[in-house]
C-alpha cells in the first residue's frame, strides 16, 4: 500500500512538472517572439527617440544621429544603473518602459535593410546572405565544392524559365529545398557557406548548369531519378 | 483526505493540460488558416492574371494602331511576369508547374521582345503575329483549366493545406492530390506551344545545351591530373586524387590538390577533351590581407600569362575577405570582346592565384572575322546622349541576350554622379545596352 501511495505521489509530481514546464515554455516563447531589443551596433528611430530622451535627462552628451554607439550605451548602462535595471546596455523591454518608449515595431539591424528590387541581376549583400542561408541550411556538411555547387544550382533555377525568376523566388518556392521546408534556413550562415555563395555568385559553377540536386538516400520520388546525373559530390547526385 | 488532495491537484493538472492544449490547437488554426490566404491569394492573382493575359493578347492582335499594341503587349508583358511570380508561391510541385512557368516566363519575354520592336517603329512580322495567335490559344486553354480549378477550390473540394503537408512526403505522392493533377494535366494537354526564336534571355536558341569549343583528343584521368598538377605549380603540389567528374554537354575531370605550403586545398576541373583547365576553386578560407589590390592585378594577369592566355585585358575587379577577383577579356585588334571572359581570384594575403574560371572563353572563344565598322567613331558618338561626359570610347563585342555576338562601339562616361557606359551597334547605330556602374566599396572598375 505504502510504495503504491509514493508511485502515486511521484506520479502526480511528474505531471504537474510537466505541465508547469509546458506554461511556462508557453509564456517563454510568446515573450521571445513579442520582445523587440536595441543594442549595440543599430540605427533606426528608436534609436534616435532613445538618445533624444537620454539627452534631455542628461545621461547622455553624444550626437542623436540614430546610432547606437559607445556613447549610447555608456547612457543606457547609466540609466540603467540609476533605475535599478539589470545593467547589460541593451534597451528591452524593461528600460524601454522605464524611459516610456514603446518598441513595439522592428528597428533595422546593423546591415540596413536591402531595398526590394526587381530582376535576378543583382548581387548586394542581402542576395548573398540569402543565397548562403540556403547553401548553409542544405549542404552543411558537405565538401567545399558541393555548397559552392549548391549556391549555383541556386542561380541556374533563377535563369532557367521553368523557375522563378529572382534569388528569392527560386528559394522560397514551396517544397523546393527541405531547408526552407523544416526552417533551417533561418540558421545564420558559417564563413564558409558565405565563401561559397559568393564564389557562385562570381560566376563559378562546378556543375555546369545544373539545376536538380537529391541525396540518392533520401530522394523518394522516382522522377527525380529520371534526371542525367552529371555530378557527384559528397551525398548529392547534380543533375539538369 | 489524502485521496481527496490527490484527485484536486489530479483535477487542477487536468484542467491546465485541456487549456494549454487548446491554446495550441487555436495557434496551429490560426496559422493554417493565414498560408493558405497566403496561397489563396497568390492562386486568385494567377488566375485574374492569366485572364488579363488573354485579353491583352487578343487585343494586341487586332489593334491597327503601333503606339496601341505596344502598350497592350507591354501590358501582357507585365501581367505574365507576375503570374509565373505568383505561380512560384503555389505549395506544388516543380514537376506539375514545369511547363506553366516556362510558357509564363517565355510569354512575358516574348511580349517584351516585340514591345520594343514595336517601339522602334518595326512592324510584326507573320510569323510573330501567327506565334501570337497560338500564345493566345494556349492562353485560353490555361484560363479555362485555372477557371476549372477555382471552381473546385471555391467548393471546398480540396485545401492548400491538405496539397502542403502531401507534397513534403514525396513528389509522386502529391501529384495524386487533386489540384496538383489539375496542374498535371495542364502540363500534359493543353500547353503546345510555338518554338520562340528572338532575342531574348529565354528563347529556345539559348536553351540548348552549349559545349566548349575546345578541340584535341580525348584524354583518361592520369593525364588530366598531370595537366592539373602543372597548373598550380609542380613544386607546390604535395598530393592529387581523383575528385568528382562531370558527364554530359561538358565533360571534365576533376583533381583534388593538396599543396606543400598548406594553402588550398584546391579542386581543379579539367576538359575530357583537349585537357584544358576550366576552373580552379580554392577550398580552404583565406586570411588577412598583405597585399595590395593593384599588385594583385599584375599577378592574376601574369598569371594568365603563364597560362598561355595571351591579349587579356582586365575589365573589371572586387575584392573582399582578403581575396580579390578580377575579369579578363580577351583583346583581338581594336575590340575588347567580352564574351571571351576569363575569371582569376588572387588572395590577397599570400599573393597567390586561388581561383580560375575559364568556362566563358572556353565555350565562345573562336577566330572572329571583326570587319571596319560601318559607322564612324564620330557618327557613333553624336548618338550618345548629349549630357553623357565621355571619357573613353573604343570598340568592343558584346553578347547579344540570345547567345550572338554585336559588334559595338563603347563610351564610357559620367552624369548627374553617375558612371555610365553606352553601346552603339557599329553597323547599325543602334543603342544596344546601356550599363550604369554601381561603385560598391569592394568593387571597381579597372579601366
Amino acid at each position: 500500500m505504502k510504495t503504491r501511495n509514493r508511485l502515486l505521489v511521484i506520479t502526480i509530481l511528474l505531471t504537474l512538472f510537466i505541465c508547469i514546464s509546458m506554461i511556462v515554455q508557453h509564456i517563454q516563447s510568446e515573450r521571445d517572439a513579442e520582445e523587440t531589443l536595441v543594442y549595440w551596433g543599430m540605427y533606426g528611430d528608436k534609436v534616435y527617440e532613445i538618445q533624444q530622451k537620454l539627452k534631455r535627462w542628461a545621461y547622455y552628451d553624444g550626437p542623436i544621429d540614430g546610432y547606437y554607439g559607445a556613447g549610447t550605451f555608456e547612457a543606457v548602462k547609466k540609466f540603467q544603473r540609476k533605475n535599478g535595471l539589470a545593467v547589460d546596455g541593451v534597451v528591452g523591454n524593461q528600460t524601454a518602459a522605464a524611459m516610456g518608449i514603446n518598441l513595439g515595431t522592428k528597428t533595422s539591424g546593423g546591415g540596413g535593410e536591402t531595398p526590394p528590387s526587381r530582376g535576378g541581376d543583382r548581387s548586394g549583400g542581402g542576395n548573398v546572405y540569402l543565397l548562403a542561408q540556403a547553401v548553409h541550411g542544405e549542404a552543411r556538411g558537405e565538401p567545399y565544392l558541393g555548397k559552392v555547387a549548391v549556391a549555383a544550382v541556386v542561380l541556374n533555377r533563377v535563369a532557367d524559365p521553368r523557375f522563378p525568376n529572382t534569388i528569392e523566388g527560386v528559394i522560397y518556392q514551396p517544397g523546393a529545398f527541405t531547408a526552407v521546408s523544416d526552417g533551417q534556413i533561418n540558421l545564420a550562415p558559417d564563413e564558409e557557406s558565405l565563401r561559397a555563395a559568393r564564389d557562385a555568385l562570381n560566376g563559378w559553377d562546378p556543375t555546369y548548369g545544373a539545376i536538380y540536386y537529391y541525396n540518392p538516400a533520401k530522394a523518394t520520388s522516382a522522377w527525380i531519378w529520371s534526371r542525367p546525373v552529371h555530378l557527384v559530390i559528397g551525398k548529392h547526385h547534380f543533375a539538369t | 483526505m489524502s485521496r481527496w488532495i490527490v484527485t484536486g491537484l489530479l483535477t487542477v493538472a487536468l484542467i491546465i493540460t485541456g487549456v494549454w492544449g487548446y491554446n495550441q490547437y487555436l495557434e496551429n488554426q490560426d496559422h493554417a488558416i493565414r498560408s493558405n490566404n497566403l496561397y489563396k491569394k497568390s492562386f486568385y492573382e494567377l488566375v485574374g492574371r492569366v485572364d488579363n493575359i488573354e485579353s491583352g493578347l487578343s487585343k494586341a492582335m487586332i489593334s491597327g494602331d503601333q503606339g496601341q499594341s505596344i502598350v497592350m503587349l507591354s501590358d501582357v508583358w507585365r501581367q505574365a511576369d507576375s503570374a509565373s511570380t505568383n505561380l512560384g508561391q503555389l505549395p506544388l510541385s516543380h514537376i506539375s508547374l514545369n511547363k506553366t512557368s516556362k510558357f509564363l516566363s517565355q510569354l512575358s519575354d516574348y511580349c517584351r521582345y516585340l514591345t520594343i520592336k514595336a517601339g522602334e517603329g518595326r512592324p510584326l512580322t507573320l510569323e510573330e503575329m501567327k506565334n501570337l495567335k497560338e500564345l493566345k490559344n494556349s492562353s485560353i486553354r490555361l484560363n479555362n483549366e485555372l477557371k476549372d480549378l477555382e471552381s473546385r477550390v471555391n467548393k471546398g473540394e480540396v485545401t492548400w493545406k491538405e496539397l502542403r503537408d502531401m507534397s513534403n512526403e514525396s513528389l509522386e505522392e502529391a501529384s495524386q492530390d487533386l489540384i496538383s493533377k489539375q496542374f498535371t494535366k495542364i502540363e500534359e494537354t493543353s500547353i503546345e506551344y510555338p518554338t520562340l526564336i528572338y532575342d531574348g534571355p529565354f528563347s529556345e536558341t539559348l536553351l540548348r545545351p552549349q559545349k566548349l569549343r575546345v578541340a584535341g583528343k580525348k584524354i583518361d584521368y592520369k593525364a588530366a591530373e598531370r595537366i592539373a598538377i602543372d597548373f598550380l605549380g609542380r613544386d607546390r603540389v604535395k598530393s592529387a586524387e581523383q575528385g568528382p567528374e562531370t558527364q554530359g554537354d561538358i565533360e571534365t575531370w576533376g583533381v583534388n590538390l593538396e599543396t606543400e605550403d598548406g594553402e588550398g586545398p584546391f579542386f581543379v576541373a579539367v576538359s575530357k577533351v583537349g585537357g584544358k583547365v576550366v576552373s580552379l576553386i580554392c577550398e580552404g578560407a583565406v586570411q588577412g590581407s598583405s597585399m595590395d589590390y593593384k599588385e594583385a592585378e599584375k599577378v592574376a594577369g601574369k598569371f594568365l600569362e603563364d597560362k598561355g592566355y595571351r591579349n587579356m585585358v582586365p575589365t573589371y575587379g572586387q575584392h573582399n575577405d582578403g581575396m580579390a577577383v578580377f575579369n579578363f577579356a580577351y583583346e583581338d585588334g581594336d575590340y575588347i570582346v567580352y564574351p571571351d571572359l576569363i575569371k582569376v581570384k588572387v588572395s590577397l594575403a599570400t599573393g597567390n592565384p586561388i581561383g580560375f574560371e575559364a568556362l566563358n572563353y572556353l565555350m565562345a572563344h573562336k577566330e572572329r572575322d571583326l570587319k571596319e565598322p560601318k559607322l564612324s567613331l564620330e557618327d557613333a558618338r553624336k548618338l550618345v546622349n548629349r549630357n553623357l561626359e565621355i571619357t573613353s570610347e573604343r570598340l568592343a563585342v558584346i553578347p547579344g541576350k540570345s547567345g550572338n555576338e554585336i559588334e559595338c562601339f563603347e563610351f564610357k562616361g559620367n552624369f548627374d554622379n553617375d558612371s555610365f557606359i553606352i553601346y552603339i551597334n557599329a553597323d547599325t547605330g543602334k543603342e544596344e545596352d546601356i550599363l550604369r556602374i554601381l561603385d560598391t566599396d569592394n568593387g571597381t572598375m579597372v579601366i
